[in-house]
């Protein structure tokens, strides 16, 4: 198979475990018979490189970024979403020029997130298999590291579960790291793959040393608060003669560097102990390993850890709690010196460790054993070319029984609904000009909106247009009657604000009839004018951050039965963002998107909603929750009005 | 139980049995027609990792003879999604199961390339429960 990797972190640019990983897989898959490529980019220009090991250089695409231009071209963001827009045209042509059949991409910036929509929402999707490796999130590690976010990074993170969601296979290295995908409600087609390492026993373990070494980010999220309990715990025992941390000293939210953080914690004679190393290159941090020395990797946000690998195969016992992606190294019969992650009495730990220091010999030897055969390169480039061949195979199958619906435009309605007459000449005006003939159109308006002599062009340019008159009902039974009136397999959401641009019709039913996945909506990108100026990237559909925000439109190719089964709530009537509790009742609905990322869609809205709007909004979301499945119990039914009266106080 | 919550016709006719993958740490209790039965989940622990996996005409079935012991299955292992597996020549079968499906408050089910169905040669599709009425 020929596979492209995408990632900024590669032996070329090594920055931590992704590089390693990419070091190890690409160079197990070529010499199992696999061709490798690789795009990558880097914000330093000219960034030469004479070595592009596993790769070649032939089969590298670097692209360099500037990030100045990439603000530039999305001022507002989010950078993340931003980036992957930016390198969606080359990986598409490095997917055409080599020949691709399958992209990995790392979960770490979702630098492919735009790349597969566009895949997925065109003829390539029949061709190419879309996979991203969870390395971890971003947004796990601030959790860990227990730094808070704002608005504009909450939004930017929501692009690497965006990409798991929409990948068609999303590859895990382990059980636990699993889970906390499903955390996120990302629970299809998700494999479990252990990460490969090449095991060189470089050292056995002859000895227990009274010693903790620790390498890795000096930070919470590395666990460097449980590695200070623990040296207090193991000290007060059987004493400890040193403590040596091996890393870049990151920020810890409780006070002014890290070094402080550790020793006001630690025993106050274990402070003259401890040797700070600061950050080295990793074969020099390696050698600083000695046989015997407690390794503890304690963090709570890695998906695998090579660094607990490296000190096993260096003779060091790493100390590791239970369901962890770390316990994962553990075989059946040595779990018992796991510290259980549960345990609420400390007492116990400390005998785990005791006991771990009585058989440090007998636990790294089995440890070595078991991890050089079950992370043995060539054995999991097997598996996973097994795996991505099967899948592609597979995905041809669907192919051939699933994406060839056959719609046209004359199965398509365009519904307005008009309460004011904001811009509903322009909103017109784009539908003669749509390349597909508008062959359907409703406009509801309510009395009194819209002026006779405006109702005359209407007729004049679009003949068929049926016009439907009504009290003043407010706009959600303006769309439920439309909806009642529609009469053709999909429809077209508008208001009197929106205005489709001129391939809006022709792009959204190509989707619509290619994709694979039989979608019953298609989106597709906005540029907002008015009151929030600007080009909105960020999608939240089916996302946890869409509770507590939306900047959707109601503007979208959608399956006319799915709408109509949704519907919307008449005694909403005062501006109330309609659109919000409308796509979350529609994902939870259980019905699929496709995202199609261009600038389809234009909508002028110069005001900001008003207080009692805004709030409205937020009691339709927190219906839409307890009528559909995030409430099942009474105890989740409290969560969710707890969180609606945080949103009240924003 | 779940066996005996079928009415007896579909109780004679189809056949549970039970597969544990200990390297994904999953479950797939797989129904399909035939006449063996054998039901034992032992290594089940989380609903997230207990699959439910039907064979196209054994739900068709199923559903044919009683609609609310899908239900009762989805209750009794807490889970709110089914996996259905068919073959190309079922393409229109599936498609109106689907159907049938999100009448009883489904999802229209999205494909299969993941787990449980990797090794499988057959195509899948997942339904989830779409919302707390089913």
């Amino acid at each position: 198979m020929r596979i492209l990797y995408v990632t900024n972190e590669s032996p070329i640019f090594p920055s931590g475990g992704i590089g390693t990983y990419i070091g190890y897989m690409a160079s197990a898959m070529a010499e199992a018979g696999h061709d490798v490529f690789l795009l990558t980019w880097t914000y330093q220009p000219q960034h030469a490189t004479n070595n592009y090991w596993p790769f070649t250089a032939e089969r590298t695409h670097i692209c360099y970024l500037d990030s100045r231009q990439v603000n530039k071209i999305f001022p507002q963001g989010p950078y993340n979403y931003a980036v992957s827009a930016i390198l969606s045209d080359a990986i598409l042509k490095c997917a055409a020029d080599w020949h691709i059949d399958v992209i990995e991409s790392a979960d770490f910036l979702a630098p492919c997130l735009t790349a597969f929509q566009r895949i997925q929402s065109s003829s390539l999707g029949k061709k190419i298999l879309c996979s991203t490796f969870n390395h971890g999130f971003i947004e796990d590690y601030n959790d860990a590291d227990q730094v808070a976010s704002s608005v504009y990074t909450q939004n930017e993170l929501t692009s690497e579960r965006q990409q798991l969601r929409i990948s068609d296979l999303v590859l895990t290295p382990s059980v636990s790291a699993r889970s906390r995908l499903h955390q996120y409600g990302i629970k299809e087609n998700i494999v479990v793959m252990r990460e490969p390492y090449e095991f060189q026993v470089l050292s056995p373990c002859d000895q227990s040393r009274k010693s903790i070494q620790f390498l890795g980010r000096l930070s919470l999220s590395k666990g460097v608060d449980k590695l200070i309990l623990l040296a207090n715990l193991m000290h007060s025992v059987n004493g400890l003669d040193d403590l040596l941390f091996i890393g870049k000293e990151d920020r810890i939210p409780f006070g002014p560097e890290p070094r402080s953080y550790v020793l006001k914690r630690l025993l106050p004679q274990l402070r003259d102990r401890v040797h700070f190393k600061g950050e080295m290159p990793r074969q020099e941090a390696l050698a600083q390993l000695r046989a015997g020395s407690f390794f503890p990797v304690l963090g709570t946000a890695e998906t695998f850890s090579f660094a607990c690998l490296e000190a096993i195969d260096r003779g060091l016992p790493p100390v590791v709690m239970s369901n962890t992606p770390m316990a994962s190294f553990f075989p059946a019969d040595i779990k018992e010196y796991l510290l259980d992650s549960n345990e609420r009495d400390i007492r116990k730990w400390q005998r785990t460790l005791e006991s771990i220091a009585d058989n440090s010999a007998t636990i790294v030897s089995r440890l070595q054993q078991y991890n050089q055969q079950e992370l043995e390169p060539s054995r999991v480039a097997q598996k996973v070319g097994a795996l991505y061949d099967t899948a592609s195979k597979k995905k041809k199958r669907y192919s051939s029984l699933f994406s060839g619906r056959h719609v046209q435009g004359c199965e398509v309605s365009v519904l307005v609904a008009v309460t004011e007459v904001g811009n509903i000449q322009a909103v017109v005006d784009a539908m003669c000009a749509q390349t597909i003939k508008v062959q359907n159109m409703l406009i509801c308006y309510e009395e009194g909106s819209i002026e006779a002599s405006m109702l005359e062009y209407f007729r004049l340019r679009l003949p068929n247009c049926i016009l439907i008159a009504q009290p003043l009902v407010g706009k959600p039974a303006l769309y439920n009657r439309l909806l009642q009136e529609v009469r053709t397999k999909l429809c077209v959401l508008l208001d009197e604000f929106t205005i489709i641009s001129p391939r809006f019709l022709e792009k959204t039913l190509q989707a619509y009839n290619g994709a694979i996945s039989r979608p019953q909506v298609v989106l597709a990108n906005q540029y907002k004018y008015g009151a929030k100026t600007g080009k909105i990237i960020r999608q939240f559909m089916g996302d946890h951050i869409h509770l507590l925000r939306n900047d959707m439109t109601l503007c979208a190719l959608i399956e006319t039965e799915a709408a109509r089964s949704i519907g919307f709530d008449v005694t909403k009537r005062n501006g109330e963002d309609l659109a919000w509790a409308f796509w979350l009742a529609f994902h939870r609905s259980g019905y699929r998107h496709i995202w199609l990322p261009e600038f389809l869609i234009n909508c002028f809205r110069h005001s900001v909603s008003e207080e009692g709007a805004a709030i409205g909004g937020h009691v339709m979301v927190r219906e839409v929750l307890r009528r559909f499945d995030a409430c099942h119990t009474k105890s989740e039914q409290f969560a969710m009005q707890a969180l609606f009266a945080r949103q009240r106080t924003e | 139980m779940l066996i005996n919550a079928l009415p007896e016709e579909a109780a004679q006719q189809h056949c549970v049995q039970v597969v544990y993958d200990d390297i994904q740490d999953v479950t797939c209790i797989e129904v399909k027609l035939g006449d063996k039965r054998s039901l034992s989940i032992e290594h089940a622990t989380m609903p997230s990792t207990v699959f439910l996996v039907f064979e196209l005409t054994a739900l068709h079935l199923l559903l044919e003879l009683d609609s609310n012991v899908l239900r009762f299955w989805l209750n009794v292992l807490d889970l709110r999604e089914i996996y259905i597996y068919f073959t190309e020549q079922q393409r229109d079968d599936i498609l109106a199961m689907a159907a049938k499906l999100q009448k009883l408050g489904m999802s229209s089910g999205s494909l299969v390339l993941g787990v449980p169905a990797t090794e499988a040669h057959e195509l899948m599709l997942r339904f989830g429960l779409s919302d707390a009425v089913f």
